[in-house]
């Protein structure tokens, strides 16, 4: 059997020994988590939700159909008569068809009365045309005396009123108008849809 | 007398000397205890050392809630209980009296069991079961209190009323009448 001092060595030996070993371990298992941890952060950071409102990676063509998303916000279009007593009439429901009216429109304000024309006969198909035999008059049974109000609505609850009466396009929110002529009238009720009163005798 | 408990805290303040105190009260008779299990005193001495080094290696362990000697105790058993557990079947040889080993062994029995009664019942456990004679070394021997006891054998404190118990009643018939008066 060891003596007093030999035993005491051999004691602080081990513990000495036991401590390093214990520090190599905590070292290998810090060399072996942390990039772990870096690898686990980077993946939760790419399976993030992407940000809608980021600009889509597919060019040009994508951000194209973005913009024709957002300036699409309306999905419906109706006509309110005061003549007929304020009764509504819906005109069409199919998005793609109220942004052509919309934009037909707009065209009213923003251009000279040949451009305004032009953009009304456009946005009507041609399919359409032979089987009407060109009378676009005849295209919708609504008959309206002069005088309405146009209101295009969206799925948000945006909506946009304009009052039409015989010469005058007025936009309701910021009472904006412009006076029309026959012709442009006439081509914007074509573009709508809708007929007068008065036209269909 | 707080069986080491004061040094330790020293110990733990800075004072490597307490240290040295700790093993002079408690080294062999951990060694003594440990041999209870292991029937080996190189090993048990080999055990204790092991177990000296947890209180230097793992020192906010210990929690003062016990005193140093029944923690010791604790350690030495439950690595005793490991060691046994792991050892390969060795070939045994028988000893004679001259074999260093049993001399090591009579002679760790002289330096602990400083009363003759004590060696005299000492050498009638030998025929007690692991339990029973590591209930009496504790009890018997090292004079823990019957809690301590529980504590370092991991038994309530009626198993080992149980136990002592039972013990005493071998030791009595091993022992004799003369026997008797040792207990």
């Amino acid at each position: 059997m060891r003596n007093f001092e030999e035993r005491k060595a051999e004691v602080f030996l081990r513990s000495k020994k036991r401590m390093n070993e214990r520090k190599k371990r905590r070292n290998h298992i810090l060399a072996f988590c942390v990039p772990l941890c870096l690898i686990g952060m980077f993946a939760a950071f790419l399976m993030l939700p992407t940000n809608k409102k980021m600009p889509p990676t597919g060019g040009e063509e994508g951000g194209a159909e973005i913009a024709e998303d957002s300036e699409m916000k309306f999905t419906r279009i109706e006509v309110v008569g005061s003549a007929i007593g304020d009764q509504s009439f819906v005109l069409n429901e199919d998005p793609e068809g109220v942004q052509l009216m919309y934009n037909g429109v707009q065209a009213c304000f923003a251009v000279a009365d040949d451009v305004c024309r032009e953009s009304a006969s456009e946005t009507l198909s041609d399919d359409l045309a032979p089987e009407l035999g060109g009378n676009y008059a005849q295209y919708v049974t609504t008959t309206l005396s002069d005088g309405y109000r146009i209101v295009f609505s969206g799925k948000s609850g945006a909506q946009e009123i304009y009052f039409l009466s015989k010469d005058k396009l007025i936009n309701a929110v910021t009472k904006e108008e412009v006076r029309l002529s026959e012709e442009r009238r006439l081509s914007l009720l074509e573009l709508l849809g809708l007929t007068v009163a008065e036209e269909s005798k | 007398m707080d069986n080491g408990a004061s040094s330790y805290r020293r110990y733990l303040e800075g004072d490597e000397s307490a240290f040295d105190e700790i093993m002079r009260e408690l080294f062999d008779k951990l060694v003594f205890f440990i041999d209870r299990y292991v029937h080996d005193v190189h090993a048990a001495e080999d055990i204790a050392i092991d177990a000296f080094s947890d209180l230097v290696v793992n020192k906010h362990r210990y929690n003062f809630k016990v005193t140093l000697k029944t923690y010791l105790f604790m350690l030495g058993r439950s690595r005793a209980l490991n060691y046994l557990k792991h050892r390969r079947v060795l070939d045994f040889v028988e000893l004679d009296e001259s074999h260093p080993s049993l001399i090591e062994q009579e002679s760790l029995e002289e330096l602990v069991l400083a009363d003759e009664r004590k060696r005299a019942v000492n050498k009638a456990l030998s025929a007690l079961s692991d339990d029973m004679r590591v209930v009496i070394h504790l009890i018997y021997f090292e004079e823990l209190s019957y809690e301590e006891a529980a504590k370092v054998m991991k038994k309530n404190r009626k198993q080992i009323d149980n136990l002592l118990y039972r013990a005493k009643k071998e030791l009595r018939i091993i022992l004799g009448e003369d026997g008797e008066r040792l207990l």
